[in-house]
């Protein structure tokens, strides 16, 4: 028997909405620092995987400020930094699958794990772009293996897809930092 | 709420589908990146049998492999091979990230795992870093 390859599109409508609705959020996340860990969803019932959330959401943003004040600080990097872009998006599609979350999930407690929280004190660039860089692709290995942390937590199926989607942006995101991998 | 079983059974077709490719792939290509085509087909293969025995572990039935599959353009040089590869590693990702949602905690890190690594694979074929891995 033949078969069609490789395999089926895996693009459901929710992700499209969510996506579309990181590019709406993504101005709001880039002025947020630290945003609070609330376990309430904004409809106002509990949201089980609220502390995840707002870590990974934290995580994130503070990503897309190191790129920033890489960029800043070497302004010739920026084309190349343009990578760093999706940092924004990522905080703001976890933080768009709250509202649907909160009313379809029962209240668990896996939000009382320790998360790591990140500082949200400025970003440190070191002092020549080439340790600039490395910090970056180091950050971003960091983040890919934060995120398959914190998707043993998770209780909303769509948000640890999403989670596992973002450690796999931040991956490709810190080889392409980090040099040629082309195979 | 999506059937585990079925994102199991959907993982298990595309993880087969990615092995049949990467003979596609190796044929056309030689030296290192060959190598690395071979290296990824045997990932594949051992992702698809730990699938492949989640699924008998809940009794679920596993697809079996179907003789041959249809690329979606045809393989017939280097830059090619390198596009199949680069594609049935992205949709890989996405098929994957969905699975892991519907594991229990135990067993979703090597499957986030294994997306991270397509997801790398998906760089070195292609040289590109998607924003969202698994959107193809």
């Amino acid at each position: 028997m033949r078969s069609h390859l490789p395999v089926p599109l895996v693009t459901s409508r929710r992700q499209l909405l969510v996506i579309s609705g990181a590019m709406t959020l993504g101005a709001l996340a880039g002025c947020t620092t630290s945003p609070s860990p609330s376990q309430q969803s904004p409809s106002g019932t509990a949201d089980p995987d609220g502390a995840v959330r707002a870590t990974v959401a934290s995580s994130q943003t503070a990503l897309a400020a190191a790129f920033a004040a890489t960029v800043r600080a070497f302004p010739t990097l920026a084309k190349s930094l343009a990578v760093g872009d999706r940092h924004v998006s990522y905080a703001a599609a976890v933080t768009a699958t709250a509202t649907a979350t909160a009313t379809a999930l029962p209240t668990a407690s896996a939000t009382d794990l320790p998360l790591p929280v990140v500082s949200p004190a400025a970003p440190v660039v070191p002092t020549t772009a080439v340790r600039a860089v490395a910090a970056l692709a180091k950050a971003e290995q960091l983040a890919a293996g934060q995120c398959l942390t914190q998707i043993m937590v998770t209780v909303d199926p769509e948000l640890t897809r999403i989670i596992t989607l973002i450690g796999a942006g931040c991956a490709s995101a810190g080889s392409v930092l980090a040099g040629p991998n082309r195979a | 709420m999506p059937d585990v079983d079925a994102a199991l059974q959907d993982a298990v077709k595309g993880q087969d589908a990615a092995v049949y490719a990467y003979g596609l792939v190796t044929a056309a290509l030689t030296g290192a990146p060959a190598s690395a085509a071979l290296t990824a087909m045997a990932d594949h293969r051992v992702l698809r049998d730990q699938l492949r025995a989640l699924l008998v572990a809940a009794s679920a039935s596993a697809p079996a492999a179907a003789a041959a599959y249809d690329p979606p353009f045809p393989v017939v040089d280097a830059a090619s091979a390198r596009r199949l590869a680069a594609l049935v590693e992205d949709r890989c990702v996405g098929q994957l990230a969905a699975l892991v949602g519907l594991l229990p905690a135990a067993q979703r890190r090597a499957v986030a795992s294994a997306a991270q690594q397509g997801a790398l694979r998906t760089v070195s074929w292609s040289g590109v870093a998607a924003t969202w891995p698994g959107a193809s």
